[in-house]
């Protein structure tokens, strides 16, 4: 009796424990649930420390940033351009990849990447970015304007790019002096913060009140933003340059020859229609009829095909249906179908019923 | 029994309670006399100086008005017409005015620099910042070496 009193104390605290790490949304390391393809294959070498989630599924990686923090990811060997699945579609977001430039190896929190993998061997690396401090302040700003219209994203890249650089300078301020310099140093930054809100930037855009404005220059300039922020920059923690933070694949021991073989003028596929952000890069036009997508190679066949034998099916299959988009938009077309449909040809991308 | 019940429960709180001071003082460096590592700015070098230093040292490192000058700072960039933000200000100004009064020749010139960008600031607002952290810079540099301030 005595002891149970004295114990449940400390089983509460566990249970809380328990239910907090239960609660832990990241997951790192192998994750087969991320494959659409059998995930047996023991090509690609994924430690259970590899900062994200990862899954190989014979002919294609996928990963997951199961992080908060921006990542870049790296490419050698037989592993072709990544296709990529947004999975947060949020104003800090947009931010980061308005101030990514297009950069095809920025790799954001919720983001899903497909590498199509060939029969040869190759690596995929992640390491943090150095974006993440940008990211930082872009998420605080993003807190006051829930819904994130689209015309906030130029004004508030400009502002945040500003802004970060105003930290980047401030702390070069701090170093080497003693805390009655640092006080300049201060007073510094927010001058240069109240010249970024004054060259009105959010002004332009209508809507956005003075008031809003002065509480988002209150949240950036809090002890959370900065050391957010000073994190943000020196987290090459988990995902990071170590051996952990790459995977390597190794080339096929016997080389396939599914490539090259003519796919079946039929399918039997049953599978569910994709949702539209998936495929809202498939061309729906153009489609001639069954006859020339016989030609086409399954999506089994084309992902056993290397990198280079891909990109020649593509142009083929391309010119079969007068596509004139670019290869690079219907190979990330054909990779995403190709994971969704595993079972289907792959100029099932013209085919707008499935 | 009950009573025995009662004294193993007492027993066990004591002992919870010494865990618990143990756990403190080794999170404290066990004893007050430890430096403070408190910082007058977001990511800064500790607010302190020998006990050994100069009394206008230690006026320095004691100044509340100085010490909250950072949040003063804040304060008038969101709002510019923050009255309590400029009243801080000047405290802080005439109290570094007053460790002026104890410091030599050298020190207390830099010093009344500093309380006259601090003044400057409080009326004009941010725009005056460029003097005031060349005001700041300096005089940091120079008391550091009678102060012995650390450095970041």
């Amino acid at each position: 009796m005595q002891i149970s009193r004295r114990l449940a104390p400390s089983a509460v605290l566990a249970v809380f424990v328990a239910s907090l790490i239960g609660l832990t949304p990241a997951h790192a390391g192998v994750d087969p649930g991320l494959c659409k393809q059998d995930a047996s294959s023991s090509r690609a070498k994924i430690l259970p420390d590899f900062g994200v989630s990862a899954c190989f599924g014979g002919s294609q990686l996928v990963l997951r940033d199961t992080k908060t923090l921006v990542l870049n990811v790296s490419r050698s060997g037989d592993v072709g351009a990544p296709s990529r699945d947004e999975g947060d579609l949020g104003l800090a977001a947009d931010v980061e990849r308005l101030h990514a430039k297009g950069n095809p190896n920025i790799f954001l929190p919720d983001d899903t990447l497909f590498f199509p993998v060939g029969s040869g061997a190759g690596t995929v690396g992640i390491r943090s970015s150095s974006d993440n401090g940008f990211y930082a302040i872009a998420t605080t700003i993003a807190d006051f304007f829930p819904g994130g219209p689209n015309a906030l994203v130029g004004a508030v890249t400009t502002f945040t790019t500003e802004v970060n650089d105003d930290f980047d300078q401030y702390q070069t301020c701090l170093t080497g002096k003693n805390w009655f310099a640092q006080l300049g140093c201060r007073a510094l930054l927010i001058r240069n913060l109240n010249f970024a809100v004054a060259r009105g930037t959010f002004n332009a855009v209508v809507g956005v009140s003075e008031g809003t404005v002065a509480a988002a220059l209150g949240a950036i300039l809090s002890a959370d933003t900065w050391s957010n922020w000073v994190a943000a920059n020196v987290a090459d923690t988990d995902a990071s340059l170590h051996e952990s933070g790459t995977i390597h694949i190794a080339a096929v021991s016997a080389p396939t020859t599914a490539a090259t073989q003519a796919p079946p003028a039929t399918t039997t596929s049953t599978s569910h229609a994709p949702p539209a952000s998936t495929i809202s890069t498939v061309p729906s036009t153009t489609s001639t009829g069954p006859a020339e997508s016989s030609s086409a190679p399954t999506c089994a066949a084309f992902q056993a095909m290397s990198v280079s034998q891909r990109e020649q099916a593509i142009v083929v299959m391309q010119a079969a249906h007068h596509d004139t988009t670019g290869a690079v938009v219907a190979y990330g077309s054909v990779e995403l179908f190709c994971h969704v449909y595993p079972d289907q040809t792959i100029d099932g991308v013209y085919n707008g019923s499935l | 029994m009950a009573e025995l019940e009662l004294l193993n429960g007492r027993m066990a709180h004591l002992a919870t309670v010494f865990v618990a001071l143990l756990l403190t003082l080794a999170a404290e460096g066990c004893g007050s006399s430890g430096p403070s590592t408190s910082t007058a700015v977001f990511g800064g070098a500790p607010v302190e100086t020998p006990r050994s230093a100069p009394a206008y040292c230690r006026m320095l490192t004691s100044d509340k008005a100085l010490l909250a000058l950072s949040g003063a700072m804040t304060q008038l960039a969101t709002a510019h017409d923050d009255a309590a933000a400029r009243t801080s200000m000047r405290a802080a100004a005439a109290e570094v005015s007053s460790a002026a009064l104890q410091a030599p020749l050298a020190q207390a010139h830099v010093l009344v620099r500093v309380a006259t960008a601090l003044r400057t600031l409080a009326a004009r607002g941010p725009s005056a910042a460029v003097a005031l952290n060349n005001a700041f810079t300096h005089a940091g540099s120079v008391l550091g070496r009678s102060c012995r301030f650390p450095v970041a």
